[in-house]
C-alpha cells in the first residue's frame, strides 16, 4: 500500500525569543514492513541542520533558528510504501545495543500486579511471542472493562497503554520499545499521530504491538520515531521548552491526508 | 568509642618516630607552642587573603566558611607513595576501559561478571553515550580516588570519584600556604611539587581535543555559577591554566560547533572541563527544564566537534554498588590482581547480609547509594540509639539503596589543635589526570577530622585540611 503523509506543526515562541533550538526525530527508516520513497521535512534552518542518528538509532535533526519572530512552522510531506508483515519489524541497520531497551524510565514504571501474571503465564509454559500477545489482550480486555473510552483523547489512550505494555515486557526482562507514527483510518476519520509498542525476540527481531487497538501493525501503519518512552521518542524537542498543557503557548495545528494511492 | 587501636603515621606502637616523620619530628619538637599558635593564625591571615571559601548547604548561618587549615603537614615516604600511584594508575586505566566496555559491546555482562540489570537500571548510566567514541577513548580524565589508611602497608580506595571531583584547589592553596608560613623546613626536606597541576590540566585537556581541531585548542571551564560550592575553585582552576570560566548562557551550539560569545565576536570552543553534572549539561537531550546548560551541546559532542571532560555518564563506574565489583573489573580488563584493596561492603538486597547489617549498625557504616558529601550516612560508633532505630527503617523500607561497610581504623596523624598536638584521622584524596599519558600529582588533598575521635572527614561535617608531603628519593 502507497501512503502520502502531510503532517504540519505549528509552534509560536514567546516574544524576543532570540534563539531556538529543536531535535526533530521526524524521519523513518525502511523495516521489513515498510519503503520510504519519498520524504522532506520542511522548516526554517534546515538547510543548515546537523544530522545525526540518536541513542537509540533514530535518524535525527539538530535545528537551529535565530530571532524566530512568527513563531515556527513544520511541514512534513512523504510518501511510503507498507506492506503486512504480521508486525515483524526485524533488525534494523541503527539499532543500537538491544540490552538498553530494558531500562525503566519515569514513564514506564511497571505495574507489579501485571508482571506477577506475566510471570505466571510464562511458567504456564506459554512461548515469548504468545506471551507478548497475551499482554495485548489483556490490555485491551482491561480497557474495554473500565468503559473509559471517550473520556480521554485517542492519542492520550495510545500512549499509556504503550507505556503499560513497554513496562511489563521489561518487567520479565524482555527488551520493548515505545514508537511514534502514523496509522491510516477510515475514511471518514482524520489520520493521526499514533502511539505504540515493539518488544525483542531473539530470532524474529522487533515485533510491533498496538494494545490500544488491540493488533499487530498492518499496512496501515507508518513507522516514524522509537524510544525507551514517549519522553525519548517525542517528534520535536524544543528549546526554550514550551508548556505542553498550555494551550496559548502551543499552537500545535496538525494537517494531515493519507490517501491511499494504489 | 572502644579502645581501638589506631595506626599513627608518625609514632610507632613504642613510642619511636616513624622514618617519613623524622625531620618533622624534630622540626615540631623544636618549636615552642605559642609558635605553632602563631603560624596557625598567619595561616589564617593567608587563606582570608587568598578568598578560599567553601558554601555549606543546608546551614543557615553564613553560607562561605573558611576551611580550617592544620599547619602540620602529612608526610609519605618515597616507597609508600611509588605503591599508592601504581595502584591508582591501575584502577583509572581499569575504570575507563570499564566505560568504553558498557557503551559499546558490554562484553563484562555478556562474560556474566557483573548484572546487566545494577547497568542498565542504573540511574548514573547514560543510554545517550552508547556507541559514541570519546577522544582517546577516554571518558574519565580528571579523577579525584579517596583513600584511606588502616595500617603500615594497608590502604582502601573508599571511591573512586570519576564524575567532577572538587577539592584540587585546596591542594595547590595548602601547599602555597605552607611554604609562605616554614620556607625552612622545605630546605631540609626534599618535597615533591603539586604546583605542576594547573600546567598539566590543561596538558591533559589539550591532549583529547577534538581530532578535528587544528592549532592550539580553545579550552574554557564550564561553572553552573557563583552559587555553586565549588565555585571559587572554578575560577581558581579556570585562571590558573589560563583558560575562560564561562556559564551556560555564554555558549551557543551552531552547525554542530559550540561558540562562546565574545565582545569581539563568536569564538570556537574545543574543548569543555564541565563542572555541570550530566543532566544539566544540555536541556535538549537531558533535563529540558535545565537552565545551566547549553542546548545542543551533546550534539556537538557526538559529532566529534567538541570533548567534554569528563565524559557524560562517566558517573556509572564510581556508582556505590558498581564500587564493590572494581576488583573484578580490574581483572577483567587488565588481567591483574587489585593493588589497592576495596573496603569489604555488605549488600543489604541479600537476606543474610542485612539482618547481620541491622544486628550490628553500632559497628557500621551506612551511605546512601546515591549520597555524597557525607550527607545521608549513619557512622555506627558514633551514632544514637534513635539514629540507628530511624535507619533501620530506611534499610528496611529501601534495602537497594544503601551500602554498609566495616567502620574502617582511619589511621591519624599529629596535628595542632587547641590541647598541643593530638592525633586526628585523616584520608587523602590523589588527583590524577588521564589524556594522552596518566598523571598522578604526588600527594593531593589530606581531609581531617578535627573533632577528636571524628571519623568524619567531610569539610561539611567539621573536617578541615592539611598539607600533604611526599618525600623524593
Amino acid at each position: 500500500m502507497r501512503i502520502s503523509i502531510r503532517h504540519e506543526l505549528r509552534y509560536a515562541f514567546p516574544e524576543d525569543t532570540a534563539r531556538a533550538v529543536q531535535h526533530v526525530l521526524m524521519t523513518p527508516c525502511d523495516t521489513k514492513g515498510q519503503k520510504v520513497i519519498e520524504w522532506s521535512i520542511d522548516m526554517p534552518g534546515m538547510e543548515s541542520a546537523e544530522h545525526f542518528t540518536d541513542a537509540f538509532g533514530n535518524l535525527a535533526h539538530l535545528v537551529t533558528q535565530s530571532r524566530p519572530e512568527n513563531g515556527l512552522g513544520i511541514l512534513v510531506t512523504g510518501i511510503v510504501d507498507t506492506s503486512d508483515a504480521s508486525g515483524v519489524v526485524g533488525r534494523l541497520d541503527n539499532d543500537p545495543n538491544i540490552a538498553l531497551f530494558k531500562r525503566l524510565t519515569g514513564q514506564t514504571r511497571p505495574n507489579g500486579n501485571l508482571v506477577n501474571r506475566l510471570k505466571a503465564q510464562q511458567k504456564a509454559g506459554l512461548g515469548r511471542v504468545e506471551l507478548m500477545h497475551w499482554l495485548m489482550n489483556r490490555l485491551h480486555e482491561a480497557h474495554e472493562a473500565s468503559g473509559e473510552e471517550d473520556e480521554e483523547p485517542v492519542e492520550i489512550v495510545a500512549e499509556d497503554h504503550a507505556h503499560v505494555f513497554v513496562a511489563a515486557l521489561r518487567g520479565i526482562d524482555i527488551p520493548a520499545r515505545f514508537v511514534t507514527g502514523y496509522v491510516l483510518e477510515a475514511q471518514d476519520k482524520p489520520a493521526r499521530l499514533h502511539a505504540w509498542a515493539e518488544a525483542w525476540d531473539d530470532s524474529l527481531g522487533w515485533i510491533g504491538f498496538d494494545p490500544s487497538a488491540n493488533l499487530c501493525p498492518t499496512e496501515a501503519y507508518v513507522r516514524l520515531a522509537t524510544g525507551l518512552d514517549a519522553e525519548t521518542s517525542t517528534p520535536v524537542r524544543l528549546v526554550p521548552d514550551l508548556p505542553r498543557e498550555n494551550d496559548d503557548a502551543i499552537r500545535v495545528a496538525q494537517v494531515m491526508m493519507a490517501n491511499q494511492q494504489q | 568509642m572502644s579502645e581501638k587501636k589506631y595506626f599513627d603515621e608518625m609514632l610507632n606502637a613504642d613510642g619511636s618516630v616513624r622514618d617519613p616523620y623524622r625531620i618533622l619530628a624534630d622540626w615540631v619538637q623544636s618549636q615552642p607552642k605559642t609558635a605553632l599558635k602563631q603560624l596557625a593564625a598567619d595561616a589564617e591571615t593567608i587563606f582570608r587573603r587568598l578568598g578560599i571559601t567553601f558554601a555549606v548547604y543546608g546551614s543557615n548561618e553564613s553560607t562561605e566558611r573558611l576551611i580550617p587549615f592544620d599547619v602540620i603537614p602529612r608526610v609519605i615516604s618515597a616507597n609508600e607513595w611509588r605503591r599508592l600511584e601504581k595502584g591508582i594508575e591501575q584502577r583509572v586505566k581499569a575504570l575507563n576501559m570499564f566505560l568504553f566496555d558498557l557503551y559499546h559491546n558490554q562484553d563484562i555482562i555478556r562474560a556474566g561478571r557483573i548484572p546487566e540489570k545494577l547497568i542498565i537500571q542504573n540511574e548514573a548510566f547514560c543510554p545517550h553515550m552508547m556507541g559514541l567514541n570519546p577522544p582517546r577513548g577516554i571518558y574519565s580524565h580528571i579523577i579525584g580516588v579517596d583513600i584511606v589508611r588502616t595500617g603500615p602497608d594497608d590502604f582502601y580506595v573508599l571511591e573512586d570519584n570519576l564524575r567532577t571531583p572538587s577539592g584540587v584547589s585546596y591542594m595547590l592553596e595548602d601547599r602555597e600556604a605552607m611554604m609562605h608560613l616554614v620556607p625552612d623546613l622545605f630546605h631540609k626536606l626534599k618535597v615533591a611539587p603539586v604546583e605542576t597541576y594547573p600546567e598539566n590540566l590543561r596538558r591533559t585537556l589539550e591532549s583529547v581535543a577534538p581530532d578535528s581541531c587544528a592549532g592550539s585548542p580553545n579550552i574554557v571551564v564550564l561553572t553552573p555559577g557563583i552559587y555553586n560550592s565549588a565555585y571559587f575553585e572554578h575560577s581558581f582552576l579556570a585562571d590558573q591554566m589560563g583558560a575562560t570560566l564561562c556559564e551556560g548562557h555564554d555558549l551557543f551550539v551552531d552547525n554542530g560547533k559550540v561558540y562562546m560569545r565574545t565582545t569581539l565576536g563568536p569564538e570556537r570552543v574545543d574543548v569543555i572541563y564541565r563542572r555541570i553534572d550530566d543532566d544539566f549539561l544540555d536541556p535538549l537531550t537531558f533535563r529540558p527544564d535545565s537552565m545551566l546548560g547549553v542546548p545542543g551541546l551533546f550534539d556537538a559532542y557526538r559529532a566529534g566537534n567538541v570533548t567534554l571532560v569528563n565524559a557524560p555518564g562517566t558517573g556509572i563506574a564510581d556508582d556505590k554498588a558498581v564500587y564493590t565489583y572494581v576488583p573484578q573489573i580490574i581483572e577483567f580488563y587488565l588481567g591483574e590482581k587489585p593493588i589497592l584493596k576495596n573496603v569489604p561492603t555488605y549488600n543489604c538486597t541479600n537476606v543474610d547480609e542485612r539482618a547481620y547489617v541491622l544486628d550490628n549498625l553500632a559497628e557500621l557504616v551506612v551511605k546512601e547509594v546515591h549520597g555524597s558529601g557525607g550527607y545521608g550516612m549513619l557512622v555506627g560508633p558514633a551514632s544514637t540509639k534513635k539514629q540507628r532505630a530511624e535507619f533501620t527503617e530506611k534499610i528496611r523500607a529501601r534495602p537497594d539503596n544503601y551500602i554498609v561497610q566495616p567502620t574502617l581504623a582511619l589511621s591519624t596523624c599529629p596535628t595542632f589543635t587547641n590541647a598541643g598536638i593530638a592525633p586526628r584521622h585523616v584520608d587523602l584524596r590523589p588527583f590524577v589526570l588521564v589524556g594522552d599519558q596518566i598523571r598522578i600529582t604526588p600527594g593531593g588533598l589530606t581531609r581531617v577530622a578535627l573533632k577528636r575521635g571524628s571519623l568524619v572527614v567531610n569539610s561539611s561535617q567539621g573536617g578541615g585540611t592539611k598539607d600533604t608531603w611526599v618525600l623524593e628519593d
